[in-house]
């Protein structure tokens, strides 16, 4: 037990005015880093809307869009875009997709889903050869860094979601 | 495993932004800092649990809170520097009836606010009969007269 030593104008309290001092400076900048946090999470870097949220990537057969960054346990979207022209289309998605997102929903149902070495594949029919929208709907399992393949009617991309914790 | 983890980052969390946020933050319960305060306890609350509403986890969360509380006052305890970065030390404001305005400035303090503290613990009327005033670790000022 430390006794607070008596300072010169009487007072016996231990103030350490030079920590007082640095810790001072360091709440500044503590706030600073506060407020570009928020800056990011505003941009969408930190999930759940903003400007750079989302990624869209674009194919010969179609477009692809999906989250930059998401939460952990938290719902998100995947949607894919076919171009119109076919009777069938096919959205493949790599294994690692399945193992770190639920799958709560897709619109539209797929007519048919296959498991194939690269993953899984789905089959959706399209009428009159009208384009397809696909929306998947998500909660994320685990976080971390997550790569998987996704390819629409057989032109593949890798991409990549960020799942905070 | 999952609750305790996530006990243990909400406390240590909470811990440096309140800490970080400066002493006076939430030290005076005024009408926005009830405000403020049900919001982080509303929020923690979901970090905490997420979506398991289960007995076991809300007694693993409260048990975790208390361990890791217990754990810190013993690491405060045996390593005074470790108890002076969590809590701090007391910041004299006026000492001998002068004004530290360094002191007052960055701890962002008023005059007012010592005034305040001067009338509601001892009925001083004005500054002049303030020997020291001292922003005490919980973030409360005490006053002592001439």
């Amino acid at each position: 037990m430390q006794v607070p030593p008596i300072r010169e104008d009487g007072l016996q309290l231990s103030e350490k005015r030079k920590f007082h001092r640095i810790f001072w400076t360091t709440e500044r900048v503590a706030w600073i880093v506060f407020a570009l946090i928020l800056g990011l999470a505003l941009l969408g870097l930190t999930g759940a809307g903003g400007y750079w949220s989302r990624i869209t990537q674009t194919l010969p057969t179609g477009q692809v869009e999906y989250p930059r960054v998401t939460r952990w346990e938290s719902t998100d979207e995947f949607r894919a875009s076919f171009n119109g022209g076919a009777e069938t289309h096919r959205l493949s998605l790599g294994y690692s997709f399945f193992e770190n997102f639920e799958v709560e929903a897709i619109q539209p149902e797929p007519e048919r889903t296959l498991t194939l070495p690269e993953g899984v594949v789905m089959e959706f029919a399209a009428g009159e050869g009208a384009p397809v929208n696909v929306i998947i709907h998500t909660r994320s399992l685990h976080s971390g860094l997550i790569d998987y393949r996704v390819a629409l009617d057989g032109a593949g991309v890798e991409a990549s979601i960020l799942i905070l914790p | 495993m999952d609750s305790v983890v996530r006990g243990i980052a909400v406390y240590f969390f909470l811990l440096i932004v309140i800490r970080l946020s400066g002493r006076r933050s939430l030290a005076e319960i005024t009408a926005f800092d009830f405000v403020l305060l049900l919001i982080i306890s509303e929020t923690t609350q979901q970090a905490m649990l997420g979506d398991d509403f289960s007995l076991i986890n809300a007694f693993l969360l409260i048990l975790t809170l208390f361990v890791t509380d217990i754990a810190l006052s013993y690491v405060k305890q045996w390593s005074p520097k470790t108890a002076v970065l969590v809590d701090g030390t007391p910041t004299v404001l006026i000492s001998l009836g002068k004004a530290d305005k360094e002191a007052l400035r960055r701890t962002r303090v008023s005059l007012d606010e010592v005034m305040e503290a001067a009338r509601q613990q001892h009925g001083l009327e004005r500054l002049d009969q303030i020997k020291f005033a001292v922003l005490e670790i919980g973030g409360n000022i005490s006053i002592i007269p001439r």
